[in-house]
């Protein structure tokens, strides 16, 4: 955390090794957070080139008090919201760039996952997207429900809620799988 | 370790990596990013200068005039815009005094602004509040729903439109509360705007630019066509151009050319054919991208709601829309490949006369009056259908909050159910006369699937019924799902009541 205090003054101040550091730091977080949301390495891609480049492009007017890796999730959150919105009743599958993580990163591999991350994103494309949003948000980019509430525009109990409903929902489609 | 301690560690446990491809290029582009944004910087320069001048109060007053020229540079440099179908999004800080236009046009520098241009200012007073230009004809409201989505604030705005044309605010104070304001900015467009960080030195503003013409429902076109037969020496007409209503026979020569029949179809502007299939009878499209929303989606979606899904949708369905006998009918929101979007429901099938009748209605902009006519052609059996969805959606969320409160376990019965759904202000005489309710002795532990309640009153006309799910969703059950159920055979459901009759 002190870290990110450090990397938000130095991003702030125009630092490109901040912004490397902060795009090295939290790249794979995102991307993981935004295949969870979209179960689309494509889409994934897409959003978080989005995200990233929209954020090095606001060192000047950039004023961010809170958490680093939570505003970023945030907009890969948001981002993702508007693509699923343009595709909604369409769950997207994951594809042949999403390669199994055997340690050796091939040189047209997009995406590396192990096969138990493929299978949960596979089970999360079947939560409803708030639903899915606030697990993910949660348990991954590790937003507290007071966040995720704010960014979903309920109350703290209904976040909540819609947690308890998206696991239980995962445990069902999940159980005897893993 | 409990369950679901055993699926947080497992989706936690989830990581996804950037390979080398995609790692490159993401930091390339990253990198160019922030070279572009230093150029940009470099040569909005004199920025700077106006920012500071700008901040002593007595010249912000003396040079007002000036100060709508120069704030257009301001504003403009750190807009973002995206192009949203028909509605664009920008984003920018507005600061104290500093005039804005809203429009798409005017988020873009312009060579020669001009006073009129301008839309909004930020008022430093109070707090904060956004404010119109003095003297202009822009027109402002605030959204008096409580933390609406940007869907629902955009369909308020455009059910309130004449309200926002004969409103006499100059000003609107956000809150955390209500951050939507609607504006018919100076060149007559609809502008959604979200205000974020509101204090005396200025916001964040998000805003959406659209038509002031609130898209409606044009009138209900009922047809019917007769399926396709490439037998037919005499070809009637079976194919229909959604846009125009234009109906349409397939000549003989067509249908045998099977290499030339879809041009054929495209070039005609076909967008759908009468069928027949294993599935059943209905209705093929060509180029037409649909989907079945239930059968609540006739009545229970409004015109905006209708454009705002489908302006984006670009997937072609190649499955039939087809007719379930003894069933409601599911509303099939469409786009056509010209771009029409409306609604589709089909009525009847006469398989004797070898027909298929259905109605269908578009979205169309700016019709005054119309939208009247066509939610009096919504038969009551419709509207009843929309209702029962959306009831029976709340209610879910009531079983769902006494649950919460109660250790995760549902309601032993609807009458301890009735403060709570008036503490949401439902309506409990409603829940009492319609909802059959199966969540007693189930628990928040048990799975998404579980039947918590449904509408018995429906289900009494034999066609189905809505239901609602432990984890929040609901969805028409058809009568063979509600048969596997068991529902309304006497074996869950309250006894006590007695299921009241649906009129068609």
């Amino acid at each position: 955390m002190i870290e990110d205090e450090w990397l938000k003054l130095r991003f702030k101040a125009g630092s490109l090794d901040a912004l490397q550091r902060i795009y090295q730091k939290y790249r794979d977080c995102l991307l993981t957070v935004a295949m969870a949301l979209l179960n689309d390495s494509h889409a994934a891609e897409d959003v978080l080139h989005d995200v990233f480049v929209t954020f090095a492009q606001s060192a000047d007017r950039f004023g961010l008090r809170g958490n680093l890796k939570g505003y970023l999730a945030t907009c890969v959150a948001n981002r993702a919201k508007d693509r699923l919105r343009g595709k909604k009743h369409e769950p997207g599958s994951l594809d042949a760039d999403v390669a199994l993580d055997s340690g050796l990163d091939g040189p047209g591999t997009r995406i590396m996952a192990t096969e138990q991350s493929r299978m949960v994103s596979e089970a999360m494309a079947q939560l409803p997207n708030e639903q899915r949003e606030v697990v993910v948000l949660h348990l991954n980019a590790e937003m507290t429900f007071r966040e995720v509430a704010r960014l979903q525009s309920i109350s703290v109990s209904t976040a909540k809620g819609r947690y308890r409903y998206g696991l239980e929902k995962l445990r069902s489609i999940l159980d005897g799988r893993l | 370790m409990r369950p679901s301690e055993r699926i947080e560690k497992i989706v936690k446990g989830m990581s996804f990596k950037a390979g080398k491809e995609m790692d490159g290029r993401l930091w390339a582009d990253a990198l160019q990013a922030t070279t572009r944004v230093e150029k940009t910087r470099a040569a909005l320069g004199p920025r700077r200068i106006w920012e500071t001048v700008m901040k002593r109060k007595a010249v912000q007053l003396t040079a007002a005039a000036m100060l709508l020229v120069a704030a257009l540079a301001v504003g403009v440099e750190t807009l973002r815009l995206n192009k949203l179908d028909k509605a664009y999004a920008f984003s920018t800080r507005i600061r104290a005094n500093m005039a804005l236009d809203l429009d798409p046009k005017g988020a873009l520098p312009l060579a020669q602004p001009r006073p009129e241009d301008f839309d909004v200012t930020w008022d430093s007073e109070g707090g904060g509040a956004l404010k119109t230009m003095a003297g202009s004809t822009v027109r402002i409201l605030a959204c008096p729903y409580i933390r609406p989505d940007w869907d629902g604030a955009v369909s308020w705005a455009y059910t309130n439109i004449e309200k926002l044309k004969e409103s006499t605010a100059v000003r609107v104070i956000p809150t955390e509360q209500n951050p939507f304001v609607a504006v018919l900015t100076s060149e007559g467009n609809l502008a959604v705007v979200k205000i974020g960080g509101g204090t005396e030195v200025g916001a964040w503003l998000s805003w959406r630019v659209d038509k002031s013409t609130v898209p409606q429902y044009g009138p209900v076109q009922t047809v019917t066509l007769h399926f396709a037969d490439k037998e037919d020496t005499a070809p009637q007409e079976c194919a229909i151009d959604l846009d125009t209503g234009r109906l349409i026979a397939i000549p003989l020569q067509v249908w045998k050319s099977s290499d030339g029949l879809l041009a054929w179809l495209e070039q005609s502007g076909v967008d759908a054919i009468a069928s027949r299939t294993d599935g059943g009878y209905g209705l093929n499209g060509v180029g037409l991208i649909f989907w079945a929303w239930g059968p609540a989606a006739w009545a229970g979606t409004s015109a905006v709601g209708l454009r705002g899904q489908m302006a984006s949708a670009s997937d072609q369905s190649r499955t039939p829309i087809v007719f379930k006998e003894g069933q409601y009918q599911s509303g099939c929101a469409f786009k056509t490949r010209e771009g029409g979007i409306g609604m589709l429901q089909l009525l009847a099938v006469d398989a004797s006369r070898s027909t298929v009748q259905f109605r269908y209605r578009l979205v169309q902009e700016d019709l005054a009056g119309v939208a009247a006519t066509a939610a009096a052609e919504d038969t009551s059996s419709e509207q009843r259908l929309a209702e029962s969805l959306h009831r029976i959606r709340q209610f879910g969320l009531i079983a769902f909050m006494y649950a919460e409160k109660h250790d995760g376990q549902y309601a032993s019965s609807l009458e301890v159910l009735k403060e709570y759904a008036e503490k949401m202000e439902q309506d409990y005489q409603w829940i009492a006369d319609n909802v059959g309710y199966v969540g007693a002795g189930k628990t928040a532990r048990d799975p998404g699937s579980t039947l918590i309640a449904y509408d018995k009153a429906l289900l009494a006309a034999g066609k189905g019924t809505h239901a609602v799910f432990r984890d929040g969703h609901a969805e028409f059950l058809t009568p063979d799902e509600v048969r596997e159920r068991g529902l309304g055979s006497g074996s869950s459901g309250n006894p006590a009541t007695t299921p009241k009759p649906l009129h068609d």
